[in-house]
């Protein structure tokens, strides 16, 4: 659904703005009256309330555009019989609910809006002066917090057709965690596991809790990872990124591979990792048997052989956002240089 | 008797203790360092990776999943006995 309307907002964005002006004083009371006899279509938009604030709007390929206010068109509405309304009201009534409807879910376009705001001139002189750095070992930046230093070196792999490396992944990752403190109402409350995370929990044959115990504890994190409506996981497949999501909000355990690869192995594991860190953190024990284990299918698929980090970076940051994955094979060369952006910048938008 | 007792309290009262135990892990092997706790935990990280015979920058060393500040010592860690560093080797993936 999600990737419907991301495409859907995007075309209807202007007309929806149009109309919301048109309704801005009460969108519950609006009458609207066609007169089509007239050459230009002229609409008169009343307020049932108050009979003072009239609008002639003129009809254009556009849309509705106010053309007069106020008691001057009323005035020559006075004199002027509005006798068709039917069809041209019925049309333009459905219009404004369509318009109210929009208005309401237009955050979410703004959502998705900003997920491909463009870079500024600066900042994309920033990010080609940081990947043609001849001093591949300088830190270019350091995260204090995760520790994390950025090298030139770990740079160049946002350049076109580079192979994400964990340490820019890594670092990005803390920055989605650090926007959505930041910003909480705007995106879901989410944990962002490292990419070591998965290996550990693997490590020794097959499944070791113990390893990745104190990973999460109340105190390391600040909040507690049991209220996390998304949990995402990178799972590093050999020389491949993919992710791995529990899903507390929808109560599934997703994987979405930008090949179309499947581990069942992988959703099992986190699911036992689940049941033991709720009991471990809230004594308690958590029922998965009606949750869902889901291979996405139907999200954006990598054309060639060096993308997969930042699909899998991109599906976290719009799951993040709970829009839908909006984008696909295309951007990814602007999704590189706004990452490197974001990177070197400490901070992710 | 009674120095045992001073000796054994002495952690709770007295936090600095000149040495702590710390595993450091790799693939499931565990090395176990008696390592002195105001001393950069950088040095141990170098030594450990001399006597393993690899790069230590090709490596990423890991405190409860969090990567470590290598200038710091054990006590601004907050490393108590027992407690294990994860060596991590770095992956890159394209597809």
């Amino acid at each position: 659904m999600g990737n419907c309307l991301g495409i859907q907002f995007i075309k209807l964005k202007q007309g929806a703005r149009t109309g919301l002006k048109l309704l801005w004083k009460d969108k519950e009371n609006v009458a609207v009256e066609i007169d089509d006899s007239a050459e230009e279509h002229t609409v008169y938009v009343s307020d049932d309330s108050s009979n003072e604030d009239w609008l002639i709007v003129s009809k254009s390929n556009e849309g509705y555009r106010p053309l007069k206010n106020s008691q001057e068109s009323k005035k020559k509405k006075k004199g002027h019989r509005i006798t068709k309304v039917k069809t041209g009201f019925i049309i333009l009534q459905f219009r404004v609910y369509i318009y109210i409807f929009v208005g309401n879910l237009i955050h979410l376009q703004d959502a998705v809006e900003e997920c491909f705001a463009p870079l500024t001139d600066e900042e994309e002189a920033l990010v080609s002066r940081a990947l043609s750095y001849s001093d591949r070992r300088e830190v270019l930046v350091s995260h204090p917090n995760c520790n994390i230093d950025i090298t030139g070196e770990n740079l160049m792999c946002l350049s076109p057709g580079g192979w994400l490396n964990d340490d820019v992944i890594n670092l990005y990752l803390v920055l989605l965690k650090e926007r959505e403190e930041r910003e909480s109402h705007k995106f879901l409350k989410c944990h962002f596991f490292n990419t070591f995370f998965y290996k550990k929990l693997i490590s020794g044959g097959g499944y070791n809790f113990q390893s990745v115990r104190k990973w999460t504890t109340q105190k390391k994190l600040g909040y507690s990872l049991l209220d996390c409506e998304k949990i995402f996981v990178p799972i590093h497949q050999g020389a491949h990124w993919c992710l791995a999501i529990i899903n507390k909000k929808d109560k599934k355990f997703e994987y979405l591979d930008s090949l179309k690869g499947f581990d069942i192995q992988v959703l099992h594991v986190l699911a036992k990792y689940y049941v033991d860190e709720v009991k471990d953190k809230n004594k308690e024990d958590v029922d998965i048997t009606s949750w869902k284990a889901e291979f996405v299918t139907e999200h954006p698929e990598q054309e060639n052989g060096f993308d997969c980090g930042m699909f899998m970076i991109k599906y976290v940051d719009f799951y993040s956002r709970d829009v839908g994955l909006c984008f696909d094979q295309r951007d990814m060369p602007y999704f590189r240089r706004r990452t490197a952006k974001e990177i070197l910048k400490l901070r992710a938008e | 008797m009674v120095k045992g007792l001073s000796g054994r309290k002495k952690p709770a009262e007295e936090p600095v203790l000149p040495k702590v135990t710390i595993c450091i892990a790799q693939d499931g092997d565990e090395v176990y360092f008696r390592y002195v706790r105001n001393k950069k935990i950088q040095n141990l990280l170098t030594l450990y990776c001399k006597e393993k015979n690899i790069d230590y920058r090709s490596v990423e060393f890991l405190f409860n999943g969090k990567r470590i500040a290598t200038g710091r010592n054990a006590n601004q860690l907050g490393m108590v006995d027992g407690d294990q560093i994860d060596v991590m080797t770095h992956n890159i993936g394209g597809g």
